[in-house]
């Protein structure tokens, strides 16, 4: 927990000495960083929408390391989630809301879960790592969904390229209008603990705590090896989907080119601070999005440009990746 | 005896554990001549790897001093020992699995060609035959250092370590043997390279062994080194209680009053192999051939022999289980395995343990734990899913699981707290929690493997002790161990293993130590 304290503030030190060394106006930058989220409710709401999405990614990744298994399909996961509910809700326009939002959240869940489970699968039956089979998948199918997006589920109507917009029943309740604050955050904590407490104390999360750990431990206490192999990577590919849903229940309402780009590779960042705890990931979620909409705030405020602003996050990714792999080295056996 | 300036010695050692305020070295002083085979003997966490470390480089001492020839010196790194001519041959391989044995032999010495590919080293190679053929050792060069059994390891670091010609070489816990055509024993390599003026320093909890080889002996407890002794000026019982720190009477390892069979026979027995032989090469000698043998309600049956004469495989096809994701269990060629007499042996290893069969697998740390979790993590493997009676329905009771922890740890008086890591506890006391988690569901049949493997005298006495308790209720334990010694003494019976035949059954209590050593190396086919 104090590795964890001393991670995240040593990232917004080096956060908010970058501006100053590299920004034109270094106070204004410094303290439109900080107060990016406190300027008005629209963006404290933005804040933890964005927050809220960030915690179930980064759940997500941290059940698959924690499962010994590497997802770096989070990308086309998450875009795959959003559209297959959309998709789901372009199809069925006349359901209840009270039955048609969960469906739709199961819908993008579904989506996220299979698509890795076929990575997990290929690791399983053909040895073929999921680390080269995640990315490449979900590289391609971001083309794939981009291209639903921009042809069939297009509306045609509009100047956008983007889909209709989903009935409004089926769209998660605002909660601090006009920011988009949505009930996601609720969605978001929930998953988070139920995550946390799945992994710490039910059968199957210790199985996959110590599968994680050591493969051979759970073959020599002769449980079926294979459910534990396709298992994480799989359930980190269902919450990548479920924030693919959220994202477009929640904030955007329709599908537009790329609307979650971004979500998968901050998911990881995400674990990787919240040293692989779901319960923490809800933290480190917080902090990474206080970043985002601080990064944004200073160059809206302070002609922080664009690079500046992609660089620091850069930078802060590294620093994140650094630490957590510090802090673990493995000592010497005996 | 060499008397002038020791090779490498040390003075004064300490060093504290700052993770958990061990005192792993106080005080040692030691010194390895030109020429002397020095061993040294210590119980579990009595500093012997502390000290090794320590005059290899991997680690500092917090005082004392260490000198090269009688001037100060340091080491930086196991690398910078090395190159001032100090290697070690590690207990565990430090081999690269995915590296060639000649890759892993010259890591570090090899010339690099253009764009960094590794070049023939044409005389690094004749470096290597001339070693190999001065000592009568050889490894296959071509093979993947992953494929090599223990002796063979061994031998292949021992070779990377004489290539650098190291002055001072120091073995933690040896093999008996090291791989050639015909093996090598370890005395007769140890005996050769000090005539030829090496330091040898053997780090060992073998007691006989050491003093079969030894010039000199010192004694490390908790800590402190007890003294340094000539073989001549004191005995293995003197040794013994100098390492347990116990009172003169004691002598640990007295022969029990052996019970022998009564009976046992006349009912079905537990586990039984007939004519049983493994696919592979006849020639090889790990391929079972035509092996019968039965373990009965009430017995210890011991299998003894080389590793890979046959047990390595025997402990594989019994428990289905490798370790190694990429291999396969071996297959039977011929014959059949059948329990409770007469019902097929299950072929799996889940199948196994439904039967209340137990099993210490031979590389239990690398299978059998996962040395990041907690001790309560490991504690749980096989009853987890038994210990749900807590609060919210379906999930594990942490009360459940710190109380059957506890309970372990209390039976087999294990040092340790529940929620440490398992890698925060002694190598012995990470074993003892491997076999009291097998022992806790009070299994029928026990297959224990290399059990005293890394263990001192009293955490074996202890174990098997516990096996002496699975014989009372009348459970059986097949014991499968390169060490003759120790099973001779502890089983009923006992199964010698030579190039995968069975060549031998007797009651133990009929046969000596020599009797076993002349059938499993080969020098008496058939009795």
């Amino acid at each position: 927990m104090k590795a964890k304290a001393a991670v995240s503030a040593s990232i917004l030190l080096v956060t908010t000495l970058l501006l100053i060394l590299l920004s034109p106006e270094p106070a204004a930058s410094v303290r439109g960083f900080f107060s990016g989220p406190f300027r008005n409710l629209y963006s404290f709401g933005s804040f933890l929408a964005s927050a809220s999405l960030l915690t179930i990614a980064g759940t997500g990744a941290a059940l698959a390391f924690r499962g010994g298994a590497f997802n770096l399909g989070g990308e086309g996961q998450v875009y795959c989630g959003a559209v297959s509910a959309l998709s789901a809700g372009l199809l069925l326009p006349a359901l209840p809301g009270n039955l048609g939002t969960p469906l739709l959240l199961l819908a993008a869940a579904a989506a996220g879960f299979f698509i890795a489970l076929f990575s997990g699968w290929l690791k399983y039956r053909f040895s073929i790592h999921e680390l080269i089979s995640t990315y490449l998948i979900s590289s391609t199918l971001v083309y794939i969904c981009d291209y639903l997006i921009s042809g069939p589920l297009r509306d045609e109507e509009s100047f956008l390229i983007a889909t209709p917009r989903l009935p409004e029943v089926y769209t998660l309740q605002q909660i601090l209008p006009p920011s988009p604050l949505h009930t996601g955050v609720f969605i978001a904590l929930t998953t988070a603990l139920a995550a946390h407490l799945w992994l710490n104390r039910s059968v199957r999360g210790y199985r996959l705590r110590i599968y994680g750990e050591n493969p051979a431990c759970i073959r020599f206490a002769g449980i079926r090896e294979k459910t534990y192999a396709l298992l994480p990577i799989a359930l980190s590919g269902g919450l990548y989907g479920l924030a693919g849903g959220v994202a477009l229940l929640g904030i955007h309402f329709r599908g537009i080119q790329g609307f979650t780009a971004g979500l998968g590779w901050n998911g990881i960042a995400v674990a990787l601070i919240a040293g692989l705890s779901p319960a923490a990931a809800a933290a480190a979620a917080v902090l990474i999005a206080f970043i985002e909409i601080g990064i944004s705030a200073a160059m809206a405020g302070a002609s922080v440009t664009y690079d500046l602003g992609l660089m620091i996050r850069g930078i802060i990714l590294i620093m994140v990746t650094m630490k957590v792999f510090t802090s673990n080295r493995k000592e010497e056996l005996l | 005896m060499d008397s002038s300036t020791p090779v490498l010695s040390c003075r004064s050692i300490a060093k504290v554990y700052e993770s958990n305020h061990v005192q792993a070295c106080d005080d040692i002083s030691l010194d390895l001549h030109a020429g002397e085979i020095h061993c040294i003997l210590g119980e579990n966490g009595a500093g012997k790897s502390t000290l090794m470390r320590i005059l290899t480089g991997d680690q500092t001492p917090d005082s004392g001093q260490l000198y090269m020839h009688g001037a100060p010196c340091s080491f930086s790194s196991p690398h910078d020992s090395l190159m001032q001519g100090v290697g070690m041959i590690h207990q565990q391989s430090n081999c690269i699995r995915e590296l060639t044995v000649w890759e892993n032999i010259i890591l570090g010495a090899e010339q690099c060609g253009l764009l960094g590919r590794v070049g023939r080293n044409r005389s690094l190679r004749a470096a290597v035959d001339r070693l190999s053929s001065r000592y009568g050792i050889s490894v296959p060069y071509h093979e993947q250092a992953a494929k090599l059994d223990s002796n063979a390891v061994q031998t292949t670091a021992l070779l990377s370590i004489l290539l650098r010609n190291a002055q001072v070489l120091i073995f933690d816990e040896p093999h008996s043997l090291f791989s050639g055509d015909p093996p090598v024993s370890f005395q007769e390599i140890a005996e050769t390279l000090a005539q030829e003026g090496k330091a040898l320093a053997v780090v060992t909890h073998n007691i006989a062994a050491a003093f079969a080889v030894a010039s000199r002996i010192t004694i490390l407890r908790r800590g402190r080194s007890m003294g340094t002794f000539l073989p001549e000026s004191i005995d293995i019982q003197g040794a013994t209680r100098l390492m347990m720190g116990l009172p003169p009477e004691f002598t640990p390892g007295a022969p029990k009053p052996s019970r022998r069979v009564h009976g046992a026979v006349r009912r079905n027995p537990v586990l039984s192999l007939d004519q049983v032989s493994t696919k592979g090469d006849v020639d090889n000698p790990s391929t079972l051939k035509s092996v019968s043998l039965s373990v009965h309600p009430g017995e210890i049956l011991a299998c003894v022999g080389i590793k890979e004469h046959g047990l390595l495989t025997l402990e594989a096809l019994l428990t289905s289980f490798v370790p190694d994701p990429g291999s396969t269990p071996p297959e039977l060629s011929g014959g059949a395995i059948t329990c409770d007499g007469g019902r097929t042996y299950p072929r799996s290893l889940a199948e196994i343990r439904r039967r209340q069969f137990a099993y210490v697998p031979s590389n239990r740390l690398l299978s059998a734990a996962a040395v990041y979790s907690t001790v309560e993590e490991n504690a749980v493997l096989h009853a987890h899913s038994k210990l749900t009676e807590g609060k919210i329905p379906g999930l594990m009771s942490s009360r459940q699981v710190r109380r059957f922890t506890e309970s372990l740890i209390h039976s087999f008086a294990i040092q340790g707290n529940h929620k440490d890591s398992l890698l925060s506890l002694s190598g012995g006391n990470i074993q003892k929690l491997i076999a009291a988690r097998e022992l806790a569901d009070r299994p029928r049949l026990l297959i224990a493997c290399e059990i005293t493997w890394g263990l001192d005298v009293r955490t074996q006495e202890f174990l098997f002790e516990q096996l002496q308790e699975i014989k009372k209720r009348e459970g059986s334990v097949l014991l499968i161990t390169s060490e003759t010694d120790v099973a001779l003494e502890h089983s009923d019976r006992i199964a010698m293993f030579y190039h995968g035949r069975l060549v031998r059954t007797a009651p133990s209590a009929d046969v000596t130590a020599s009797d076993v050593g002349e059938v499993i190396l080969g020098e008496r086919s058939r009795l």
